[in-house]
């Protein structure tokens, strides 16, 4: 580069100076070094300005503050940015990210004695099903040594006399004995709650409307069909891969082939990317072609010989 | 014919086939097992759906009501709810309104339930509606918000305002872009925009010269008599020709005399396809009386160069060939006066661009009717369009001579991120903040 120092010996400093302005500012069009000069006076004239719209011309960001807050909170997903994937709208079915969550409370309280209170519950059951029922009106006799033992009026006033205040009892004395784990067990109940509340937020958002959907709808299948490769690409966290790979039933021909359609999405992305064919589709042409109907002529005809 | 292949495969075709009769798609078989281990450890939830559906008989009729009331099952529902909610499989107070007027009858049933709505087995088509609008509605979300965070970023801090971001940046050359682009066209292929680096030197112009073919020997004897080394100006076709300072400052000198009056600039110009801003055109009266003095107006033209005229007329038949020069703003203007009635017609050719054309004038006996039409008058440039005005080789380095209609809102945005002018008034004064503000690289050979 001729730096304006050098210039400024070679051509009067004050073109130079304009000359170097003039460089920088047009090397900040992008792309320019492409063009040729008419390619760019076209270009030039062909488009259009802000003129006249002060108030977009005086932003001092590609977008506002205030706009990118407005947009980003459209979000309530669990993707960076509050992006959504499908299991934060349907997630429930696929287990995502529940299973995970009753797993991890199942091992909390496989560490906590729970025989009191599943004694409890066990003795609601047999309370409901009339084990304790006298057959004198409607009363009913908690035997001693069970959980809130006496004589009730009826069921109903067993278990919410009774029955229901000594679970409640029980469970706030398990919160005593077992301070860390209840606290783990409300932490991974409360993500399930609110992921399941937002389940239904976001499908509110959709517009999802179950009572609208048609019964019985060979398109809509056609459509899941024809997008499994597709699917399969997205292999993000709660993505449509990992979705359909929880719901698919893999003890079926039909769940493997489900998962293998997937699979050949990523396989066909590849191999396209390393310009390898793949032998997966067939062709559409009908085999044998159908018979062919009899139009009306399409053709002038040319005049026949005159006979005699 | 080429053949045409199915966007469906064997594969597809096998699930499809099972999916299309409801199999292949269930509930995760993994919640349901996790579910299942909840339920052993405590079951809870079996309890709560016990208690919710169980009915007994009134009396002895056949009349079944529930065994518990409402304000009971509310209860059973709510165990542990303030306190440890997994425990009574309740929903935690606060979410106690979270799912409306659903039945909750625990959360575990909830869960398992609202999973199955969604992939009911009699049906998996609603599942498939249900997948289809759900992943419709998250991918257009997703571009608002992929697409919100990017714009605050992709920029980096390049950002200056809209204008420049919705034009490439153009805008932040020159925001008059209509004079721009006019100014622009009428420099042909003067500036190699992938040699901007050197935009303003010599060497760059005699490059492009060279890159066009119009390196000619007037040009290399010129540079050598003003002091150009013989060397170079014997490669001045080489585009990796590397040219001294002093080399470069003696073809400005050469330049400076490289002009019309000499005849050196025209040929010059004409290789750039350096055009005035005003159409080709020849404008004169269409009937005059004989020795009348008709004015005519020839423009467009390439500056400095030269067309050719030719004149035929009918009565008396005859032809006579001239040959003009454009003046430096590229229009000729020239008066005649014709002794014989008649019909002139006048073929003319610019040599330089090609354009070519016809006018005719009818010279009529002096008085007879009717009258010839007032004159038109001569061709302006649009306002706002001023002609170049070269005089020398010289000028193609000086983007106030080469910007004519354009200069004054030529811009560069500065190490500052701020805009700024590179002439600072009508007469070309060149903004000297530019010093301080342009990039050190452009400013500084050591830098």
């Amino acid at each position: 580069m001729t730096a304006y120092d050098k210039l400024a010996q070679i051509i009067p400093p004050d073109q130079a100076l304009a000359n170097k302005a003039l460089a920088v500012s047009l090397q900040q069009v992008s792309g320019i070094a492409r063009l040729s000069l008419p390619a760019f006076a076209n270009a030039v004239s062909s488009i259009q300005t802000m003129y006249g719209l002060p108030l977009v011309n005086a932003q001092t960001s590609p977008i506002s503050q205030a706009t990118a807050n407005y947009w980003l909170s459209f979000g309530g997903g669990t993707g960076n940015y509050g992006t959504i994937n499908v299991s934060d709208v349907i997630g429930a079915a696929a287990g995502i990210p529940y299973t995970q969550n009753f797993n991890d409370i199942v091992a909390t309280m496989s560490t906590m004695d729970l025989t009191y209170l599943n004694l409890i519950y066990t003795t609601m059951t047999d309370c409901i099903n009339g084990v304790y029922s006298t057959g004198i009106t409607n009363e009913v006799i908690i035997p001693p040594g069970l959980p809130a033992a006496g004589t009730y009026v009826s069921i109903d006033s067993a278990m919410y006399t009774g029955l229901i205040p000594a679970a409640n009892t029980e469970i706030g004395h398990l919160t005593v004995v077992y301070p860390t784990q209840t606290a783990q067990l409300n932490n991974s109940w409360v993500v399930m709650v609110a992921h399941l509340e937002n389940e239904f937020s976001l499908q509110a958002d959709s517009t999802i409307n179950f009572g609208q959907y048609v019964a019985h709808s060979k398109t809509a299948m056609y459509g899941f069909i024809f997008g499994l490769p597709n699917y399969g690409q997205d292999t993000s966290i709660g993505g449509t891969a990992q979705y359909i790979e929880a719901v698919a039933d893999t003890s079926t021909l039909t769940g493997q082939a489900i998962v293998g359609s997937m699979r050949q999405g990523q396989i066909n992305t590849a191999l396209t990317a390393s310009g390898i064919n793949t032998s997966n589709n067939p062709t559409i042409i009908p085999n044998p072609k159908p018979a062919q109907a009899v139009l009306t002529p399409a053709q002038y005809p040319y005049p026949q010989p005159k006979t005699t | 014919m080429s053949t045409s292949y199915s966007t469906l495969t064997p594969l597809q075709l096998t699930a499809g086939a099972g999916l299309m009769e409801n199999e292949g798609l269930k509930v995760s078989a993994n919640l349901i097992l996790s579910i299942d281990a909840y339920d052993v450890l405590l079951p809870v939830g079996n309890v709560i759906l016990l208690g919710a559906s169980a009915t007994g008989n009134v009396g002895n009729s056949n009349v079944h009501i529930p065994i518990l009331s409402n304000v009971t099952i509310k209860a059973l529902e709510s165990m542990g709810a303030n306190s440890c909610p997994t425990l009574g499989d309740s929903l935690p107070v606060a979410y106690a309104n979270a799912f409306g007027n659903s039945n909750v009858q625990g959360f575990t049933n909830f869960l398992e339930s609202t999973a199955n709505s969604y992939l009911p087995s009699a049906d998996l088509t609603i599942f498939a509606q249900l997948f289809a609008q759900a992943q419709s509605y998250y991918q257009l979300t997703n571009q608002f918000i992929n697409s919100t965070v990017n714009s605050q970023t992709y920029l980096a801090n390049t950002f200056t305002n809209t204008n420049n971001m919705v034009t490439g940046e153009i805008t932040s050359v020159n925001v008059c872009t209509p004079e721009f682009a006019q100014d622009l066209a009428n420099l042909g292929s003067l500036i190699n925009l992938n040699n901007l680096n050197e935009l303003g030197t010599p060497s760059a112009l005699v490059k492009q010269l060279a890159l066009l073919g119009g390196i000619s020997s007037t040009l290399a004897i010129t540079f050598a008599a003003h002091g150009v080394n013989l060397d170079t100006v014997l490669a001045l076709n080489d585009q990796n020709l590397t040219v001294s300072g002093p080399d470069q400052k003696a073809m400005y000198t050469a330049m400076l005399n490289i002009t019309n009056e000499n005849g050196k600039l025209a040929e010059i110009l004409q290789v750039f396809g350096i055009r005035n801003s005003l159409p080709p055109s020849v404008v004169g009266p269409t009937s005059a009386y004989v020795d009348q003095t008709v004015t005519i107006y020839v423009t467009g033209g390439i500056p400095k160069t030269s067309f050719n005229w030719i004149s035929r007329s009918t009565n008396p038949a005859g032809a006579v060939s001239a040959g003009y020069t454009f003046d430096s703003s590229g229009s000729c203007t020239f008066i005649i006066s014709e002794s014989i009635a008649g019909t002139y017609y006048w073929d003319w050719t610019f040599m330089s661009s090609g354009f070519s054309g016809i006018y005719t004038v009818d010279i009529q006996p002096v008085n007879s009717l009717p009258a010839p039409p007032p004159p038109p008058r001569k061709p302006v440039a649009t306002a706002g369009q001023t002609p170049l005005n070269i005089n020398s080789m010289a000028d193609l380095l000086n983007p106030y001579v080469l910007f004519p209609n354009s200069f004054q809102t030529l811009t560069v945005t500065d190490i500052n991120n701020v805009s700024q002018s590179i002439y600072i008034n009508s007469d070309g004064t060149v903004n000297s903040t530019l010093l301080r503000v342009l990039p050190p690289t452009a400013l500084r050979s050591t830098a």
